[in-house]
């Protein structure tokens, strides 16, 4: 027994398979104790969410441009028209000025992850203006935008871009990058008008279509008060645009942002407009609100 | 005669060696033992098996459980947490008495009922499990069992990580018949990646070859900071049903801190005892940093009570919380350059003000819906003191 003390005691440390297995059961309980007492002290519970992809609506000037460079400067219906590339006037076939009969204004509404969207025109009708808005596609060229237009000077809209005028709105859209500089863009209209109507109807009341039967536009804008003149209540003209997701000509790009141009075409009836010998100033407002 | 006691001796020492030899051979195969079964018990969590449900390992004076049919993005979670287990179902009956099937793990992924459009999570059609946008808001569905009858208390520890989804590229083949023009990488499938910190994020794109996303790290991590800042958690419930529509709010008791104490009363053993936890990824600034709607500026409800804060001490009430929240997590809420200063906080109703912190929370909003594909929350819980 002595001897076998003895020799246990003189073997080597990995030479007696008991000590072996003691430093085994050892190490495997170092090991274990910590880990046992980690899960002892706590528990976890977890649970996970989709985030979405964020849906933005912006309506700006063009190009995305702050909505302060959206500017509807003073109509003059006595003033001629300008080429919109060269900046004079144009003549007809005899040399003579042509007297303009419409005036134009490019925006813009943009944003991600929207399919759809309601454009609303809201408008007073002091001057007896007629106000449409037709879709339009930006050229960076010249040419381009005068080849798009068959040539027709009268569906192209300059806009000469502003320093430091993306800080309302900083999507940037996939082939229609937006950079600091004052380059002239063109607006070419299309050919037709965006399809819409008007909300409150043209005739009920004599008020120029202001109180519609329920007087819910109306009683928005004025409430109870019923001593508004009846030009200064305005009429509101909604327009639903489906934004086209796929195929060659898909609005939507790969980030899911978008961005489309529109052209406020402004015109007006000459002969009424030399009866009408006050002129006023008419307020036009623009909103959209997405439908999907 | 000393040939014999010779022969016993040595057959003695024999014996010796063999049973030396046999225990040692015991010993190992307790080791053994002993490893596989640690080893069953880290895996064992991961069974919904109800048979082995006796393997429980915790010390703590309760369990912790979860209801309802189904859990978010199980695969997910499960690609990413391994820990994270559905549970081991039971009956329970909860503080009323009522028994209902809940699932308890010490991973536990928290459950949710599609089936019926949970009005206590606003804008998440549960039918549809619909994304989180700015708006969303909901409860986890977080309960604890006690094991005796002594009342009991507990710390929770909120954290919100947040994930990437990144396009992933392999390497073309090159075509064989221009072997000098290399192919380059094409587009395969996504990546799921933590966002952690830019340095790990980076690697992680370049790891799938996307170094678009690898160059814009920063903007990631800076990305699931604005998330981490933008959901905040609540205690309970507010009035969005009875009274003036004027007097509405969500929430009452924002967890500001990420951590809190629950106490749970004496004599609730084995019943399954809720812990509430809302959240709210708050829609508008508001919603959160007005004190008064005099000026109509906010839009929707506000998240809790609106009150003019006392500046002496401002962490009584509910909205003195929110707006020291808001006031020390600046730089995880607002994004923008203009500096966000803790007077445009407290004076959040001068349209100023108003603008610049509207504008900045919502650009924040942005780039957590552009660049954050998922979120977990992530519940720790501890015995309390």
């Amino acid at each position: 027994m002595k001897k076998r003390i003895k020799k246990l005691s003189g073997s080597s440390l990995f030479g007696n398979p008991l000590i072996l297995a003691a430093e085994i059961m050892a190490v495997a309980l170092a090991v274990s104790i910590p880990a046992y007492a980690w899960f002892a002290n706590q528990m976890k519970a977890a649970e996970m969410f989709k985030v979405g992809y964020p849906d933005a609506l912006y309506i700006n000037a063009a190009h995305r441009e702050d909505r302060i460079f959206f500017d509807l400067d003073g109509i003059d219906i006595n003033e001629y028209r300008l080429d919109p590339y060269t900046q004079k006037q144009i003549t007809d076939v005899s040399g003579n000025a042509i007297k303009v009969d419409q005036k134009m204004y490019a925006f813009s509404v943009s944003g991600s992850n929207t399919t759809a969207f309601r454009l609303q025109m809201a408008h007073t009708t002091n001057n007896l203006f007629t106000y449409t808005l037709y879709e339009a596609d930006q050229f960076d060229n010249y040419s381009d935008a005068l080849a798009a237009a068959n040539d027709n000077t009268e569906l192209i809209v300059r806009y000469d871009q502003n320093l430091d005028s993306h800080t309302e709105n900083t999507i940037q859209v996939i082939g229609d990058i937006y950079s600091n500089t004052t380059n002239t863009l063109y607006y070419v209209r299309k050919s037709t008008p965006l399809t819409g109507s008007y909300r409150n109807s043209e005739s009920s009341n004599n008020q120029l279509g202001i109180k519609d039967a329920d007087n819910k536009y109306y009683a928005m804008t004025y409430g109870d008060d019923i001593n508004v003149q009846a030009n200064a209540v305005p009429k509101y003209w909604v327009s639903d645009v489906t934004l086209k997701t796929s195929g060659a000509d898909k609005e939507v790009d790969a980030n899911k942002n978008f961005c489309k141009y529109f052209i406020l075409v402004v015109t007006w009836d000459d002969n009424q407009q030399k009866q009408q010998t006050e002129k006023e100033t008419d307020l036009v407002y623009f909103a959209v609100r997405r439908v999907n | 005669m000393t040939n014999f006691r010779q022969t016993s001796s040595k057959r003695r020492n024999e014996d010796r060696r063999k049973i030396i030899v046999k225990l040692a051979i015991m010993l190992c195969f307790g080791v053994v033992v002993v490893i596989w079964a640690t080893i069953a018990w880290f895996s064992v969590n991961k069974s919904v098996d109800a048979s082995q449900a006796s393997v429980k390992t915790s010390t703590l004076p309760f369990d912790i459980a979860t209801t309802g049919s189904d859990v978010r993005h199980e695969e997910l979670i499960a690609s990413e947490r391994e820990a994270y287990v559905t549970g081991t179902p039971g009956t329970y009956p909860n503080e009323a008495g009522t028994s209902g099937t809940y699932y308890t793990a010490d991973s536990l992924l928290l459950r949710y009922a599609p089936d019926a459009d949970d009005p206590t999570t606003e804008d998440i059609d549960e039918s549809q499990d619909q994304d989180i946008s700015p708006g969303s808001s909901g409860e986890l569905n977080l309960f604890v069992i006690p094991k005796n009858n002594n009342a009991l208390s507990i710390n929770v520890t909120l954290n919100v990580v947040a994930f990437a989804e990144i396009d992933k590229y392999v390497e073309a083949e090159d075509d064989p018949n221009t072997p000098e023009v290399e192919s380059g990488y094409v587009k395969n499938g996504t990546e799921l990646i933590e966002i952690t910190n830019a340095i790990d994020f980076a690697a992680a794109a370049n790891a799938v070859h996307n170094s678009s996303v690898a160059s814009e790290a920063a903007d990631y991590v800076a990305a699931a900071e604005y998330l981490r800042g933008h959901i905040l958690f609540f205690g309970g419930e507010g009035n969005t049903t009875t009274g003036a529509e004027s007097t509405w709010y969500y929430y009452t008791t924002p967890y500001t801190q990420r951590v809190f104490e629950q106490t749970i009363a004496a004599g609730n053993q084995g019943k399954a005892i809720q812990i509430p936890i809302y959240w709210m990824w708050t829609n508008t600034l508001g919603q959160i940093a007005l004190q008064t709607n005099e000026y109509d500026l906010r839009s929707g409800i506000p998240v809790v009570q609106e009150t003019a804060v006392d500046l002496t001490d401002q962490t009584v009430t509910d909205k003195e919380l929110i707006l020291e929240y808001l006031n020390t997590n600046k730089s995880s809420v607002f994004m923008g350059t203009e500096t966000i200063t803790e007077s445009m906080i407290y004076a959040a109703d001068l349209s100023q003000n108003f603008d610049t912190l509207s504008k900045q929370y919502n650009a924040a909003d942005y780039q957590i819906g552009t660049r954050i594909a998922y979120f977990l929350v992530d519940v720790l819980v501890e015995s309390g003191s």
